[in-house]
């Protein structure tokens, strides 16, 4: 199971260059794309789930292409939009019924079967009977989670999925995708909270204003950051001068001032110890810093 | 497998979607609130059970689907135009468009979720129909209609309301404006569409005839097929282009293909089948055209005199063949030269053979012109044999009257019915002399003066035979052989009507008349319901024949009656030269399937609530009484008198008028009996017709009529002939009722001369013989003036050519009225006199009649003859004119003291002017003062000539009245902001009205009534109360400067004698309310606003109309010189309405 991507562009009619020229494979496992607001993960999402048709390039789901068999490649999708509040007036075992017999699951009581098994692994066995327009927003989320599983699709796309999800439910959710990832689908996690960037994704790609900045494994990303991330204790004047200097990533008080995590190409003195990155460091290392470097030059 | 799985997961899960929101909901519910209970009330033994309805089986099924229909077109578009939006707003509807479903699936699943519902509630209401179906005894269930209704009704209206909905929502993308379009459209239809262009644009077949029949089924399968699969196809057409045009990425090549190809198929369907149904209607338009332009030019051919015919007809089935051999005469003073006949033109000339040998014909259209051996000779005989067949073209049977459904509409209650003038099918065959089954030697319209007819008086021998078994009934004596039925002539006819179906007879012999009843099985539910009336039946007939010939005072000159059933479907059109409809045949009567649109008929139901009624009201009558009762109403109200509201539309304008019960039997003793003809005069019959047969109505006045502020047929045609003559009038064939009430008042007028010159009692014994010695004959009109000339020395020729080509109308004043008592032999007696003047340059005829006794003007039910107490503008009408107490004729400026003894106390003097100038042209006079004059002094017992002299001609004395010069309507002025902005100005009509009940106008409306001041014209104008925004102004030049009082005309009814105990009699003129009640006093007009104009600057007068005296009315006395002689009347009050008629100045010594 591979998608390749190859040259691709969106160009709103407004003039707004969504997608710059992007080049990207996925394959088996869980696949995070990351960007701040604005970056283009969306559209590309909304290309691969067939909603929208890009300006140029294109997108091969093993081998085909997704312009010439989207009947094909939709029957292997399974989506979660970004926005996902709004629901005709059906009960949330229909919609997931509605959603399981267009997904080609014919057999009325394994579908059925499935629709209640979905509803218990994301919680909401008990609200089934219940209109989806009256689930709480952590509800509709995971409801959102259940029909893009429902049908069992080769390729589930969340976007933006841990939005409005208390800490228990992303945890939740988090483990059901690692669960899924080891079967063999492609999952692609669209966000912009990095912490949905869990360890369980084998590959992750960074966007940012259309074009892709990084694309490689998580863990290349954290080493990208290794001996660029410090941390000291400050008094209150060193504190206002480190503030203007660097980007602190944390800032906690303690007794003779403050415990600060900084990025920065180069030792920042004041007591600085290197420490090891995390992904979050990473992100921040790399959007702040290797970004930067790289418009000005 | 998987397109109907996607596409049923779709629509499964729309129409629970559908089914929860809101509108739909509410829509249900309301059906079920509405259709319960209008089931319940309508059609249930417990309900009222109109018998329109439930003779018919298939009206049940119809109205529910009907009314049904209304909502759900309107519903379907809220519902389809939310279809798009909902998608569009629901974010969660994005995860769908991720399935693999392509558009084409999830398009048509939604419209079949949404089609599914509506079919669904559309059974629901169809269930609670037959349930209520099936416990109603009188009524059959016709399961089939249900399922047809469906399909012909309910489904393509929604397919292509969703479709159109769909489609205009991919295109514009706007909810509000898609919406307002497409109830634009549902509106269009129900308001101004449905009725343009032979029903093409009634998508929701609103007003498409789909009633039908239970004997035949549907009449008109082409057109409701056609119409109806147009709108399916489109709306299919429609549902493709959204598939097409879905904003969704397509997935699949195969379906989109399909969704091109169905738009391919869809669109040439609907344009084959929207062609074919607006063909069906331009066949029509075309067909008429044809026949008036090869009618026009053969108007002045002379044709020969049919005086038998021996015809054979065989049906078969959708067809007929048919040869007629016929025996002519040359009755005209020329040679014949060619024998024109007319033929259906779908009936198609085989053979023309005369003694053995084939002769020349041409055809022209539907005329055949047949050049004979040799030239007829006067009064010589010959004999042609036809041989033609095929089918009926009915378009041809009334080329005058519009196709377009809306005129003439036939309804059952709100139900269309179609109107069919034939019948040629497998079940049924019904042939009138209306389609020219049989050739007709005459055109069958006259174009440059249709109120001309062409009547023969033929013996008809008829063989019939049905390859279809049916049975034969026809006029004459029917004999029954192996070669099928062949029916003798018993009297000569003036046409011939053949039925053929399946027909149970029933007879009856009273007196010399036989009376056959001819149905269908199982259609004789009377003899149940009427089951006391059995050994009664003869006297009853007995009676209503008798009664009918006193009131024609004529005997019925069939020794037969038969009254056919024929589907419901069966219309005539009236036409300009007879007012005889074609349900009325000689010796025959056309009765629609069950009596189902036929007054008072459903017996068993009328039983129930009338003797309920009477328990109610302690009466006690006897179930026979009861029967009879109903019986002989049922006979009354359709045979003999009632009449129908009709609602015409001509050029200038849209009336209601009533029309005489198609059923009535008058024919049957003048149009069937005897012929008048003069080629100087071709109206001559239908005037005769008119006047013997009493055809015109009751005047304004009676019931609705009055409410919507119309004027009396008398009144309207006097107002159509004051600047035209009859001839003219005829030429012009106007639409609707113009030429009937005209040649009702000139035929009024004709036979008052005739009574005034030759005195009305000899008149009308000598005239009652002329016509029965003349019985099945055709008379000239000369041989009429010269045989009247020889009996009693007058002669009404010299009057004839004023009369119909003149345009002069008399005009009479009426003054001095004067009521004498004296005693005679110990008997009060009465003389009436008055001077009556007629200052018109031509001849005057009106006549006088008193309304005494007891009897208060407007009271007591009008007698069937239309000649009852209610009936005033019926005076003088008919064969007998026994009503009348004088019929004066006035030479033109010629004034006469008019004197009357009478026994009667005379309550009213009632003068009606016939043909004048005179608007109302009934002028009723109160008696409330007579002088007595002692004992036995003998009255002056002849009329005085006078000098003219008219009144008003006191010096000292100006008078403006309405209609004169000097008085000024005014500017309109257009009060309502949104008609201001959107230019919308009144829609004004110039004719008279009389003082509606609603709609009053906002402008200042003239109307008419006897209480109005006048000279001829009894008028004064009207509008809506304001603020002042209208005026009327009255002007006048005073010669001689000084005092002067000046006076208002208030027009008002007097009140009743019975409302205030004084002297006063009934009011003057007081003849436009039907109810007692609606003759008090108008509480609309209370105050009104006078400016009087002096010499001082004006004064503000307030006058309280309520109190005020129905006479001239003292507003002040003024200062006035020349110039200043003016009175303006403002639309100010704080009443509902503002009047204003004359105002007078009087010049204080």
């Amino acid at each position: 199971m591979k998608i390749e991507i190859k040259g691709l562009n969106q160009i709103y009619p407004n003039g707004n260059h969504a997608l710059k020229n992007i080049n990207l494979d996925f394959s088996t496992g869980m696949f995070g794309l990351l960007g701040p607001n604005g970056a283009g993960k969306s559209s590309l999402m909304r290309i691969l789930v067939t909603l929208m048709k890009p300006t140029g390039g294109t997108v091969l789901v093993d081998g085909m292409d997704l312009q010439k068999h989207r009947a094909e490649i939709r029957s292997m999708i399974g989506y979660l939009p970004q926005d996902f509040r709004f629901f005709s007036s059906l009960k949330t075992w229909e919609f997931l019924d509605y959603s399981g017999s267009l997904a080609g699951m014919t057999n009325r009581r394994s579908r059925l079967a499935e629709v209640d098994r979905l509803l218990d692994q994301v919680g909401l066995l008990e609200v089934r009977d219940r209109q989806a327009n009256r689930l709480s927003g952590g509800m509709k989320r995971r409801l959102g989670i259940a029909q893009a599983l429902i049908g069992n699709p080769r390729i589930i796309i969340v976007d933006e999925p841990t939005t409005g999800l208390d800490p228990d439910e992303r945890i939740r959710f988090r483990n059901i995708l690692s669960q899924l990832s080891r079967n063999d689908v492609i999952i692609i996690l669209s966000t912009h909270i990095v912490g949905d960037i869990s360890s369980t994704c084998h590959g992750m790609a960074l966007l940012n204003r259309g074009e892709l900045v990084f694309s490689g494994s998580p863990g290349e990303l954290v080493k990208s950051a290794e001996g660029h991330v410090f941390r000291m204790l400050l008094d209150h004047q060193e504190y206002d001068i480190i503030k203007e200097k660097y980007n602190i990533i944390s800032t906690v008080p303690v007794d003779t001032g403050w415990d600060v995590q900084v990025v920065s190409d180069e030792f920042p003195g004041f007591r600085a110890e290197e420490i090891t990155p995390n992904i979050e460091h990473a992100y921040v290392y790399y959007m702040e810093h290797k970004l930067k470097a790289y418009i000005i030059d | 497998m998987s397109f109907l799985h996607n596409a049923g997961t779709v629509a499964k899960y729309e129409a629970v979607i559908l089914r929860r929101s809101w509108f739909f909901r509410l829509f249900a519910i309301g059906a079920l609130f509405i259709f319960i209970p209008l089931n319940i009330a309508l059609f249930s033994p417990v309900g009222e059970q109109p018998w329109e309805f439930i003779s018919i089986s298939s009206s049940l099924p119809l109205v529910n689907l009907f009314l049904l229909n209304i909502g759900q077109a309107i519903l379907v578009i809220f519902l389809a135009a939310d279809f798009l939006r909902r998608d569009k707003k629901l974010d969660t509807n994005e995860v769908l468009y991720t399935r693999s479903v392509s558009n084409f699936e999830y398009v048509i699943g939604k419209t079949w979720g949404i089609l599914r519902l509506f079919l669904g509630l559309n059974l629901f209401i169809l269930l609670i129909a037959l349930i209520v179906n099936i416990t109603q005894k009188n009524m059959r269930v016709d399961l089939l209609s249900y399922l047809e209704y469906i399909l012909i009704i309910t489904v393509p209206t929604i397919v292509f309301s969703l479709g159109l909905a769909f489609l205009l929502m991919s295109v514009i993308r706007n909810q509000a404006v898609t919406f307002m379009v497409l109830l634009g459209i549902a509106a269009l239809d129900m308001f101004w569409l449905w009725h343009r262009a032979g029903s093409i644009f009634d998508y929701m077949a609103f007003g498409l005839p789909v009633f039908k029949s239970d004997i035949i089924g549907f009449d008109n399968p082409d057109l409701i097929f056609s119409q109806r699969l147009f709108y399916f196809f489109l709306g299919i057409a429609s549902i493709m282009c959204t598939v097409l045009m879905f904003k969704r990425l397509p997935q699949s090549r195969l379906h989109t293909s399909v969704a091109v190809i169905f738009l391919a198929l869809s669109v040439a369907a609907s344009a084959y089948f929207g062609f074919h149904t607006f063909s069906i209607h331009e066949f029509i338009h075309l067909t008429k055209k044809e026949v008036i332009e090869t009618n026009r030019s053969h108007e002045s051919r002379r044709f020969p005199v049919v005086t038998d015919a021996f015809i054979d007809l065989l049906h078969k089935g959708e067809s007929i063949e048919a040869t007629a051999r016929l025996i002519l005469r040359n009755d005209d003073k020329d040679t014949l030269q060619a024998y024109l006949f007319s033929l259906n033109p779908a009936l198609k000339v085989s053979s023309v053979m005369s003694n053995g040998k084939s002769l020349k014909y041409n055809t022209d259209n539907f005329l055949i012109d047949i050049s004979p051996e040799t030239p007829l000779l006067p009064g010589m005989t010959d004999s042609v044999t036809i041989s033609y067949a095929g089918k009926i073209n009915e378009a041809f049977c009334a080329p005058d009257v519009s196709d377009n459904l809306r005129d003439n509409i036939n309804r059952n209650a709100m139900l269309t019915v179609s109107k069919r003038q034939y019948f040629l099918n497998d079940k049924m065959l019904l042939l009138t002399p209306e389609t020219h089954w049989y050739p007709v030697a005459s055109l069958n319209y006259y174009p440059s003066n249709p109120a001309r007819i062409k009547i023969d008086f033929t013996n008809y021998t008829l063989r019939a035979k049905s390859e279809k078994q049916l049975t034969a009934v026809s006029q004459g004596i029917r004999l029954f052989t192996d070669e099928g039925f062949t029916f003798l002539p018993e009297t000569p006819l003036t046409g011939l009507t053949l039925a053929m179906g399946n027909y149970l007879s029933d007879t009856l012999k009273v007196d010399s008349v036989t009376y056959i009843t001819h149905y269908f099985p199982g259609n004789d539910y009377y003899k149940k319901e009427l089951s006391e009336l059995k050994d009664t039946l003869p006297y009853l007939v007995s009676g209503i024949m008798k009664d009918l010939e006193t009131s024609f005072s004529a005997r019925y000159p069939f020794k037969k009656l038969s009254i056919i059933e024929v589907p419901v479907q069966f219309y005539s059109y009236s036409r300009k030269s007879t007012q005889t409809r074609a349900e009325i045949q000689p010796s025959l009567i056309l009765a629609p399937e069950k009596l189902s649109m036929m007054e008072n008929a459903g017996f068993a139901r009328r039983f129930k609530n009338q003797k309920k009624r009477m328990e109610r009201n302690d009466q006690v009558i006897t179930d026979k009484e009861l029967q009879i009762r109903l019986f002989n109403d049922f006979l009354r109200e359709n045979f003999i008198s009632g009449s129908n509201m009709v609602y015409s539309r001509d050029a200038q304008s849209e009336t209601m008028y009533m029309e005489p019960s198609r059923y009535r039997l008058g024919p049957s003793f003048y149009f069937y009996r005897n012929n008048f003809y003069s080629s100087e005069y071709p109206a001559i019959n239908a005037v005769f017709e008119s006047h013997l047969q009493h055809l015109i109505q009751e005047g304004p006045g009676t019931g609705y009529m009055s409410m919507f502020g119309n004027i009396s047929e008398p009144d309207k045609a006097n107002l159509v002939l004051r600047n035209s003559s009859l001839s003219e009038v005829l030429s012009r064939n106007p639409k609707g009722d113009t030429i009937r009430i005209v040649l009702g008042v000139k035929g009024d007028w004709l036979f008052n001369l005739l009574r005034a010159g030759t005195g009305r009692d000899e008149f009308n014994k000598w005239f009652r013989k002329y016509c029965e010695e003349n019985e099945f004959r055709t008379i000239e009109l000369m041989k009429f003036r010269e045989d009247l000339k020889n009996n009693s020395g007058f002669d009404f020729y010299p009057y004839l050519e004023n009369w119909y080509k003149g345009k002069e109308q008399p005009g009479f004043i009426i003054s001095g009225l004067k009521v004498t008592e004296t005693v005679i032999e110990e008997r009060a007696r009465y003389q009436v006199s008055f001077t009556a003047s007629n200052p018109e340059p031509v001849h005057g005829v009106f006549n006088i009649a008193f309304r005494g006794g007891q009897t208060s003007q407007g009271a007591g039910r009008p007698r069937f003859d239309g000649s009852g107490p209610a009936a005033g503008q019926a005076q003088g009408r008919g064969m007998d004119a026994s009503d009348l107490e004088k019929i004066v004729l006035l030479e033109p400026a010629e004034s006469r003291l008019i004197t009357i003894t009478t026994d009667q106390r005379p309550r009213t003097v009632v003068v009606n002017t016939l043909f004048s100038r005179n608007i109302p042209g009934e002028l009723t006079f109160p008696v409330n003062d007579i002088s007595q004059q002692g004992k036995n002094l003998s009255f002056q017992s002849s009329d005085v000539k006078k000098t003219i002299q008219l009144p008003a001609d006191n010096p000292g004395e100006l008078i403006v009245d309405n209609e004169d010069s000097g008085f000024n309507p005014g500017e309109e002025i257009i009060e309502a902001p949104l008609k201001r902005i959107l230019g919308i100005t009144n829609r004004k009509n110039k004719t008279y009205l009389a003082v509606s009940q609603w709609n009053i106008p906002e402008y200042w409306q003239p109307v008419v009534s006897a209480v109005y001041y006048g000279k001829y014209v009894r008028s004064a104008v009207y509008t809506r109360a304001g603020t002042g925004s209208l005026e009327l102004s009255w002007k006048t030049e005073i010669k001689t400067p000084g005092y002067y009082d000046v006076f208002c005309y208030a027009g008002k009814s007097f009140r009743r004698m019975s409302v205030r105990n004084d002297s006063r009699g009934s009011a003057p003129g007081e003849r436009s309310s039907g109810s007692d009640g609606e003759k008090d006093e108008d509480k609309r007009f209370t105050d009104f606003h006078f400016k009087i104009f002096h010499d001082g600057g004006f004064d503000d007068i307030t006058f309280d109309f309520q109190n005020a005296e129905p006479e001239w009315n003292n507003l002040g006395r003024f200062y006035i010189s020349s110039d200043s002689a003016k009175v303006t009347l403002s639309n100010k009050s704080s009443g509902k309405l503002v009047i204003g008629d004359a105002i007078k100045w009087v010049r204080v010594e």
